[in-house]
């Protein structure tokens, strides 16, 4: 890589660091840069400089990143969303290896049934989930720097999101699941949830993981029909 | 004569100006500043990474429409152009600024 290339790699890192900066804003600032780059090489100026000259006119980053939030408010609110998805499922998954820590140690191991598989089974999902949301993030973090290893299709990004979100409904239906199960004798008594924390729990889980995610599917769907699914995918994750 | 514009009146102009430049046919951020500097001698002061907030909010509006193409070089560029309602938008704004400008003309006639 040439000196340039470095210094408009380093520039376009410093950018996307910026809340409110998308892949494709970058993109369009880069092209910009570099049209005004090749327009002052051949001048007096060192390629350094020219580089430099162009970068200073294009403007602060924190200034046009703030713009851009200013014009696209609903996006930094899409990104409060994930980000408080995100902490709240792995708060669910916390949670649930507490609940399930307790159960076996209240429990003799030599019981077996549906009951036993049920808090494990729940616990590894919720646990993939969180780390198929965390990969997802970091994903979209990465491809935004350009330093992505993987090369992952929007459809295989998609499929990790969808994982990531369909592990938090499970996890937010769990213990009444376990309830219901335990109504029906799967469970041995013991084995499910007390009925008001349950309930409680399942309230605060549809609360702060539902509605969020509702919201975040049709904002995603709107811009997914305006934009594409890239940008959308993109634009959820940085 | 030759002081630039205030920031406020940049900001105030920046829309009628992009839509009327892309009124002309489609076109890209950085030959619409080119654009702007020719256009206006030099005394329309923009910082130029603000257009592209500028363009993005137009967007939004569904005044313009972009779409990117790949150069020969593999590099994207972003083009936009006027949509119907940018159409509509755009007289709004003229009818809007020659009232404006016939005011003044009135009181400094």
């Amino acid at each position: 890589m040439s000196d340039i290339e470095t210094l408009i790699e380093g520039w376009r890192c410093t950018l996307l660091a910026r809340e409110g900066m998308r892949v494709e804003h970058a993109d369009e600032l880069e092209d910009h840069l570099r049209l005004e780059i090749a327009r002052l090489q051949g001048g007096a100026l060192s390629e350094q400089e020219t580089f430099l000259v162009a970068a200073h006119r294009l403007g602060n980053a924190d200034a046009i990143a703030a713009e851009f939030e200013h014009a696209d408010p609903r996006s930094a609110w899409r990104r409060r969303w994930i980000w408080m998805l995100s902490g709240y499922l792995g708060i669910s998954v916390a949670l649930r290896a507490d609940l399930i820590a307790a159960r076996y140690a209240e429990l003799a191991p030599s019981r077996q049934g549906w009951g036993d598989l049920l808090f494990p089974v729940v616990f590894i999902l919720g646990l993939t989930a969180l780390v198929a949301f965390a990969w997802w993030t970091g994903y979209a973090r990465r491809a935004a720097n350009g330093t992505s290893r993987f090369s992952a299709s929007p459809r295989s990004r998609q499929f990790v999101l969808a994982w990531a979100i369909l592990g938090g409904i499970v996890l937010s239906f769990a213990p009444l699941l376990g309830q219901w199960m335990r109504q029906l004798s799967w469970i041995p008594d013991g084995m499910g949830v007390v009925s008001s924390r349950s309930v409680f729990l399942f309230l605060m889980q549809l609360l702060f993981w539902l509605a969020p995610t509702i919201a975040l599917a049709i904002l995603v769907w709107r811009d997914r029909a305006k934009q594409g699914v890239r940008a959308a995918v993109l634009a959820a994750g940085i | 004569m030759s002081d630039a514009l205030s920031k406020d009146l940049v900001a105030a102009s920046s829309k009628p100006i992009v839509l009327s430049i892309l009124a002309r046919g489609e076109n890209y951020g950085y030959a619409i500043l080119q654009e702007v500097r020719e256009r206006s001698n030099g005394r329309l002061e923009w910082t130029e990474g603000m257009l592209y907030p500028v363009l993005h909010r137009l967007e939004e509006q569904k005044l313009i429409r972009a779409h990117w193409v790949v150069g020969e070089s593999g590099r994207k560029r972003k083009y936009y152009r006027l949509s119907r309602s940018g159409s509509q938008a755009l007289e709004v704004e003229r009818e809007h600024w020659m009232a404006v400008d016939g005011t003044l003309k009135a009181l400094w006639g």
